[in-house]
């Protein structure tokens, strides 16, 4: 499929949800398609969680209690799409664009919920080096091993989600990205079902950046082998090099942005990755009262 | 007395109080009305507050503002929305007027009236004995936590009830149920409808409808039950009544109870009311001042009914361990395990059970 064939997707023209592991860059990605003059994608709003919360009530034991009211699932999706597509207008209303997006790593968790909500959604995945990221995590306060889980826990979860959705699913390595930005946003944009502008790339992020690769003690970085290396292969990365990538094998023309039919003919390659599903964190799964429960961060001993 | 403002006679109608204090009654009652249909305890405001608040997300607090939402208009979003839901519910029952009956949405009073602007809120209270020994026997809790919930949430309702004029009233189970025409009479004037002698025959309105086993394990089916004003006397011990005394009494005799007489029920309005069950937030308001020794400083609201802001709350396992609110988390308090199921197969002798 060449660039020009693939800018008719099924998908095209509905909210773009930028995802990815905390710190794998899915905030120059935001930034880099913000600037389209057609696109607002509003940061790390989350409100896919506050979505769910609306179908499974807060710590309540049961959840749907909109059938109890009459509505299906299905129904009920199409009013919370209604809801949040008028509250997202108002960005496009404001500044004169026409397709709205979100850009909240954390919606990884949430790709069922965008397909159920947004069936005309495209999801753009972002990955990067897992040494680079748990560099960057642990920098910023993260135990290594929490920093790895959640490298490895999004990334899978990304990878098993968006290898179903076909064309609307675009996966953007962060290292392509800045080593080409041109060739990279222009498939980008071209898969998105958008004409290309020459704004995205007048981002400061994206000029004369070097890749890092990281800089892990020895025992994460035998940590992150064991847990994530199989995965990190499957992505191009070597954990024995970090900063090195090897080209991913992509579908006709295209060198740097992968579809979710790519990445599904890529897990054929690796059988044993992704065989169980990753748990997702607390939060981000229904608030059922018998599993959890909030506790005050004043009270004694606060948070653990 | 004071002038209270003229009510909407449009907007939905909230149902609130206490758990055992006869909220689903209230219900069944006000459903069995042609106008109304009043959903059971949807507990939607929880998921309300999550859209405010993206529950434990840094950036989640007031995200919508970074799409240019004002809380003003964020809050008549969710109204709008809550109406296409609910109001849908109520023309497929031939309802003009719909309305939910939530107990904990008594912690919900300031932003559902914000959301809500034309919202009337009728609060059931009952005394502390007979709500404590209602949730005791239902629901497994424990009698220093139901005691300690009724003074949290009665001391709440009464704060709030000030704040809304002519929005807000209150019904005692014990009025309605020695009395319940002139409660539901002086209630449905107060809301501006037309009388219905339906509502005295819920329970036959209810029979006609499907399922009869409501929430809180209650039957639809069953009539008003004078008889369950006192029941408690027999189901509290020494120790539980002694606990009523010392937490509660104070503001027991606020709502006109006296911990230790189940039947003694002194009026709460003032001599020259022309309502003789119905309270509103005009009585309160006049009766707080009178009852100095309430400690009407404004209680915490419980973690779940709050935003659920990362700065403030941290999401753990419910390993069981607080309040003993379930069975479950009352066996793992006590550690005692389940009680293992009786086997259906297994011959035995057959036990009539004594009505």
């Amino acid at each position: 499929m060449s660039v020009q064939e693939s800018a008719v997707l099924p998908g095209a023209g509905g909210p773009i949800f930028v995802v990815g592991s905390p710190a794998a860059g899915s905030a120059l990605v935001r930034e880099a398609l913000d600037r389209h003059e057609r696109l607002a994608i509003v940061a790390d709003t989350g409100f896919l969680r506050a979505a769910v919360n609306h179908q499974w009530v807060p710590f309540r034991r049961s959840g749907g209690w909109y059938k109890r009211l009459g509505w299906s699932r299905e129904e009920f999706s199409t009013e919370l799409r209604a809801l949040y597509n008028g509250l997202f207008e108002r960005v496009l209303q404001q500044q004169g664009k026409q397709r709205w997006g979100d850009a909240t790593p954390l919606h990884v968790w949430y790709l069922d919920t965008v397909d159920r909500i947004f069936p005309d959604a495209v999801v753009v995945g972002v990955v990067r080096h897992p040494a680079a990221v748990v560099t960057a995590l642990v920098r910023g306060g993260l135990e290594p091993l929490r920093a790895v889980r959640q490298w490895r826990g999004a990334t899978l979860e990304m990878l098993l989600s968006g290898s179903s959705m076909g064309g609307r699913f675009l996966l953007v390595r962060y290292e392509d990205l800045v080593e080409a930005p041109e060739e990279t946003l222009r498939e980008l944009v071209a898969l998105l079902g958008e004409p290309w502008s020459d704004r995205m790339l007048e981002l400061d992020g994206l000029r004369g950046v070097a890749v890092q690769g990281g800089s892990l003690d020895p025992s994460t970085r035998t940590t992150l082998r064991k847990r994530a290396g199989r995965l990190a292969n499957l992505f191009g990365y070597d954990l024995g090099k970090p900063g090195k990538h090897a080209p991913l094998p992509v579908a006709g023309r295209r060198r740097r942005v992968l579809t979710g039919d790519d990445l599904a003919v890529r897990r054929t390659e690796f059988p044993a990755v992704g065989r169980k599903r990753p748990t997702p964190p607390r939060v981000d799964r229904p608030l059922r009262s018998k599993q959890v429960r909030p506790n005050f961060v004043r009270e004694a001993g606060g948070r653990p | 007395m004071p002038e209270e403002p003229e009510r909407s006679t449009t907007g939905p109608i909230f149902v609130i109080g206490s758990q055992g204090s006869g909220t689903t009654l209230m219900r069944l009652i006000l459903d069995s009305h042609e106008e109304f249909t009043v959903a059971q305890e949807t507990g939607f405001m929880r998921a309300a507050l999550a859209q405010l608040t993206v529950p434990f997300h840094g950036a989640g607090r007031d995200w919508y503002a970074r799409l240019g939402w004002s809380e003003a208009e964020m809050h008549d979003q969710l109204r709008q929305f809550y109406e296409r839901i609910f109001g849908r519910f109520a023309a497929q029952q031939g309802a003009r007027r719909w309305g939910d009956k939530t107990p904990y949405h008594i912690w919900h009073v300031a932003e559902m009236a914000q959301i809500f602007p034309d919202a009337l809120f009728l609060c059931m209270v009952r005394h502390p004995g007979g709500t404590t020994a209602s949730v005791q026997s239902r629901f497994d809790w424990q009698v220093p936590h139901a005691v300690n919930a009724w003074v949290r949430q009665n001391t709440e309702i009464a704060l709030r009830a000030v704040q809304l004029p002519g929005r807000f009233a209150l019904l005692r189970y014990e009025d309605l149920v020695l009395d319940p025409e002139t409660s539901l009479r002086e209630l449905l004037e107060w809301m501006g409808e037309p009388w219905t002698p339906r509502l005295l025959e819920h329970h036959v309105v209810h029979g006609e409808r499907e399922p009869r086993r409501v929430e809180g394990m209650t039957s639809a089916t069953d009539p008003i039950d004078v008889e369950r004003i006192a029941k408690w006397t027999s189901k509290l011990d020494a120790e539980a009544r002694e606990l009523l005394r010392t937490e509660a009494a104070p503001l027991a005799r606020f709502y006109g109870y006296d911990v230790d007489d189940a039947m003694h029920l002194s009026s709460l309005l003032p001599a020259d009311s022309a309502r003789r069950k119905l309270v509103t937030s005009a009585d309160i308001a006049r009766r707080q001042p009178e009852h100095t020794d309430v400690d009407w400083s404004p209680r915490g609201r419980p973690a779940a009914n709050r935003r659920l802001d990362p700065a403030e709350l941290w999401l753990g396992r419910n390993d069981g361990k607080k309040g003993a609110r379930s069975g479950a988390g009352r066996r793992a308090a006590a550690g005692t395990p389940r009680r293992p199921k009786p086997d259906k197969k297994a011959p035995g002798p057959r036990v009539q059970r004594q009505r």
